[in-house]
């Protein structure tokens, strides 16, 4: 037994590691040439102009669940509505919030209770109301009141339910959306056919300030845990993202800012309620149904932040957020285990998911069992330290340069923050990841697998919001000079380039 | 394009790990030589010759082997990232600051060309009198001015910026009559003639969308070389500029787009251009002549919408035979369009189709007929609620029912008292007046 502990440790690990480093370094190549060369240039107030006279102009729901969001809900609902593109509607589900958040939306937005026959094309947690906006001001408004399903996934079943347009944007009530984020999703799938669904990258939005609803400005936090979770965002967006959506081979499409086709999307069963890793969950469930039915599958990664998010800023609410994803990992590969390698669903059943299973689930499982393997060597002083150094040095070097790649990309497709000088802060957080942050995700990770394994009851739980910086002292201020300013600023992007295939 | 852009990266990596190798060897010279004399590679006297680049590669090839001559195969993988984590994070700096510097230049020319101009060229193209040329080079005092065809890029960019922070109903004929103006005064037809000889294909792209956008007008022979161009992007884009330009036989430079990788951007596109020539009172094309099988389902179907949306009245029946097309997306455009023009004469024709449709051309059936306000139309309504087999088709006729008409409404109610759910009626869940885009109603 100690001869085959040592023998893996010693040789198959090595291999697994091998293979791990030259998987990122394929990636890093696919998402750095994709990126930086395929581009589709554009001009985005043309286009804006085209679609706003166009009847082809498709139209998109923004659904997003709100539970107990008093604090927040109103800033970022104006957030919803300030969107650019001419043809859109907000659906806010009231998933049966204890707090204030239905009061403070028919207060704030002059919301009426209208009689609406309710149709259940996917399952949900029982209907109760729907309110409209009595101001034309808010008329893209639709606030739908239900019964607490207990999973986001039930809400937005219920969203979508509701939804009247063809594509729907998946979204958290806690993000903020800059104004052209529905414009540079759709407008992907105007230039693509057969798109299904389309990922946008999303940041920390913890040390930037609010303003109007909107992000005034875009820096990364120095708050340990959200700066260490920006480049782990930035890394899983435009690296591994960014890669597999270059072989079409998308894993999944973030639940905090998805874009998807409703039409597929029902087809398809609509959001598993039970999950807890629904976004994922769908896009399987997706593939699953495209693939079955001879129906085309297309989801496109595309380098743009479409949405700024609260990241959890303590360990409590990070190890609970990342036990659920672990757990959700597992639920989800688990309950589409049968999809794994098989050619019938293209690349992802062949290539993605062999290696969710392998570098992904397994991961967390090999550093930690290697951790606990290094102190029993140690104990009995087993230990080559000169090599162990080495080991420990090149595993640590690559990691700081595939951040660096990452950091790049970034800054190549037009830059998640407003000033240069934050990248520093990301240089910070890719030397310090592998020490620090890193021990942290892969103990929260033990703990959810063990969670499922142990067959034990995972909630959601609930997250301390904390309110925007900036946004109670300027809620409703308008500065003249300033938005003359910002307008400006606009302008300015408005000749622009997005990295995506064009043919 | 992906083989090209490789072997740029490779070939960069290659320079820099050289580089970096090279320097390493410099730093190392002395526990090279060691090593080597030591091993027996180098005989005595070696040292003393002038030793080269490949000399220098060759001693770090034999320092490597040496190093690893009795590690363990995890050390020598080990060593290995290491090399290639220091090659990979150095070719990403020098990428990196070489791309950081030509933008910063580029960036610090346009802010100040925008510093001292664009006030004035805002002036300028909000004007509400025609400025002649001339006038526009007193006023910007670039009378004797010779510009290269990277400072006329600059003014491109800074013209479509002031252009895109105009508001649409601020731009009027007299708006693009001055941007021509300007466009003369700064020559940038010579830029763009430059710009397709001997610009990159992103330049060209972008050369000819800031004019389209810009609306600058004119015939521009360097673009007829671009019609046929290999590449999608500019073939459209010089397509659509010269479509927008000419004076007739507009639909036979767009014929291609229909043809070859057409997609709904393209039918944006292209109808935002029949609206500007319609505006400006040019006859329309006949749209149907270019309908063929071999086109994509969504050209097809942006071709007969864009014929029943512009067409005489008369001509509106030359759509009808559609409805009988195998494309599903066609046949719903043939609803839409008759819903768009109101034409009464094709109701009865769209409520015998209702049964054998499918359900999202049901749906849109549904809404055209309620569009088209006939006033006859209430017992096809109650038909769809009694005879739906869907509930979403139920609703739908539920609140035309209630919407139509007077008698309509009479029915509604006497369906509300039968009814057990009473509150659960739709009288306003679903507004049919806006729904606009009859297409978008999710399935």
């Amino acid at each position: 037994m100690k001869d085959i502990i040592f023998y893996f440790f010693g040789n198959a690990v090595i291999f697994y590691t091998a293979a791990l480093v030259l998987c990122y370094i394929i990636m890093s190549i696919a998402s750095f040439v994709s990126t930086t060369y395929n581009r589709t240039i554009y001009i985005e107030k043309h286009d804006l102009e085209a679609l706003n006279s166009s009847p082809f102009t498709p139209g998109v729901s923004i659904v997003s669940p709100a539970y107990n969001e008093e604090l927040n809900i109103v800033d970022n609902v104006n957030s919803f509505l300030m969107q650019n593109y001419p043809k859109f509607e907000v659906i806010i589900v009231n998933d049966g919030s204890k707090d204030q958040t239905l009061e403070k939306l028919i207060e704030n937005f002059q919301l009426m209770e209208v009689p609406y026959r309710y149709n259940e094309l996917i399952h949900a947690a029982p209907f109760k109301r729907l309110f409209r906006s009595t101001n034309p001001k808010y008329h893209r408004l639709t606030v739908v009141d239900k019964v607490n399903g207990g999973t986001k996934a039930d809400a937005i079943n219920a969203g979508i339910n509701v939804a009247r347009y063809p594509w729907f944007v998946n979204t958290d009530v806690d993000c903020i959306l800059p104004v052209n984020a529905i414009y540079r999703c759709i407008n992907v799938v105007l230039r693509h056919r057969n798109v299904t669904a389309i990922s946008a990258a999303m940041t920390m939005s913890n040390g930037c300030t609010v303003k109007d609803g909107q992000i005034q400005h875009r820096r990364c936090s120095w708050s340990p845990l959200p700066m260490f979770q920006t480049l782990e965002y930035m890394r899983s967006f435009f690296l591994g993202k960014m890669a597999w959506s270059t072989i079409n081979a998308l894993p999944n499409v973030s639940g905090g800012f998805g874009f998807l086709n409703t039409k597929a999307v029902i087809e398809a069963g609509g959001y598993d309620g039970s999950s807890f890793a629904e976004d994922m969950e769908m896009l399987l469930s997706l593939l699953r149904y495209t693939h079955d039915n001879d129906k085309p599958y297309r989801v496109i990664q595309i380098p743009y932040t479409a949405c700024w998010t609260e990241g959890p800023s303590t360990l409590k609410i990070l190890y609970r957020q990342r036990k659920r994803w672990a757990s959700g990992l597992v639920q989800c590969l688990r309950q589409h285990s049968d999809l794994i390698g098989k050619p019938r669903y293209g690349l992802t059943g062949m290539i993605t998911l062999p290696y969710m299973v392998l570098f992904e689930l397994l991961a967390p499982i090999i550093e930690f069992s290697g951790f606990l393997f290094t102190i029993y060597l140690a104990f009995i002083g087993a230990v080559n330290w000169q090599t162990a150094i080495v080991i420990f040095a090149s595993i640590y070097l690559f990691s700081f340069s595939v951040n660096m790649v990452v950091m790049v990309i970034d800054w190549i497709c037009g830059s998640t923050f407003d000033r240069k000088r934050e990248y520093i802060k990301c240089v910070v957080a890719a030397i310090l990841e592998p020490i620090v942050y890193h021990p942290i995700i892969v103990y929260c990770s033990i703990r959810g697998y063990l969670f499922m394994l142990m067959g034990k009851e995972l909630k959601w739980g609930e997250m301390t919001r904390r309110r925007h910086q900036g946004a109670q002292a300027t809620d409703g201020e308008t500065a003249s000079g300033e938005k003359g300013e910002q307008a400006e600023q606009t302008q300015e992007q408005t000749q622009t380039t997005q990295p995506s295939s064009e043919a | 394009m992906f083989v090209k852009v490789l072997r740029r990266v490779l070939s960069i990596t290659l320079i820099l790990s050289v580089l970096i190798i090279a320097a390493v060897l410099v730093f190392f010279r002395g526990t090279a030589m060691d090593v080597l004399q030591v091993d027996g590679i180098l005989t005595p006297g070696i040292v003393d010759r002038n030793l080269y680049l490949f000399d220098y590669l060759q001693y770090f090839m034999y320092l490597l082997q040496n190093q690893f001559r009795d590690a363990a195969l995890v050390v020598m993988i080990a060593y290995y990232i290491i090399i290639f984590s220091f090659i990979v994070t150095f070719s990403i700096l020098f990428f990196a600051a070489q791309r950081a510097y030509k933008n910063h230049k580029k960036q610090r020319e346009y802010e100040n060309l925008k510093e001292k101009y664009r006030q004035k060229v805002y002036d300028i193209i909000t004007s509400p009198e025609l400025i002649s040329p001339i006038t526009i080079l007193r006023d910007l005092e670039l009378e004797d001015a010779k510009m290269t065809t990277k400072q006329q890029d600059v003014w491109v960019r800074m013209m479509v910026n002031v252009r895109a922070s105009l508001p649409l109903e601020q731009v009027t004929e007299t708006t693009t009559k001055n941007i021509n103006a300007l466009g003369d005064a700064l020559n940038l037809s010579l830029y763009l003639v430059r710009t397709m000889r001997t610009g990159t294909l992103v330049e060209k792209k972008i050369a000819i969308e800031s004019f389209t956008f810009l609306g600058i007008f004119g015939q521009f022979g360097v673009l007829a070389r671009e019609l046929n161009a290999q590449d999608f992007g500019l073939n459209k884009r010089a397509r659509i500029f010269t479509a927008r330009n000419s004076s007739n036989d507009s639909l036979n430079y767009l014929e291609p787009i229909f043809r070859e990788s057409f997609n709904k951007i393209d039918a944006i596109k292209i109808f935002e251009i029949y609206q500007q020539r319609h505006d400006e009172g040019n006859p329309m094309p006949n749209f149907l002549s270019i309908i063929s099988d071999k086109l994509s389902p969504w050209a097809q179907a942006a071709l007969v919408y864009m014929h029943g949306y512009w067409c005489e009245e008369s001509e509106l029946k030359q759509i009808w035979p559609y409805l009988d097309s195998m494309e599903e997306e066609v046949r719903l455009q043939v609803v839409e369009a008759l819903a768009f023009r109101r034409q009464n004469s094709a109701e009865k024709l769209l409520i015998d189709r209702f049964d054998k449709e499918t359900k999202s051309i049901r749906i849109t059936i549904m809404l055209a007929i309620f569009k088209l306000g006939s006033g006859r139309a209430q017992n096809f309504f109650l038909h769809c609620y009694q005879h739906a087999d869907d509930n979403q088709l139920r609703t739908l006729a539920l609140s035309a029912l209630y919407g139509y008409n007077e008698e309509s409404r009479q029915i509604y109610e006497k369906l509300k008292l039968a009814s057990e759910q009473k509150e659960d009626f739709p009288d306003r869940g679903i507004d049919m007046e806006e729904n606009d885009n009859l297409q978008d109603i999710p399935l």
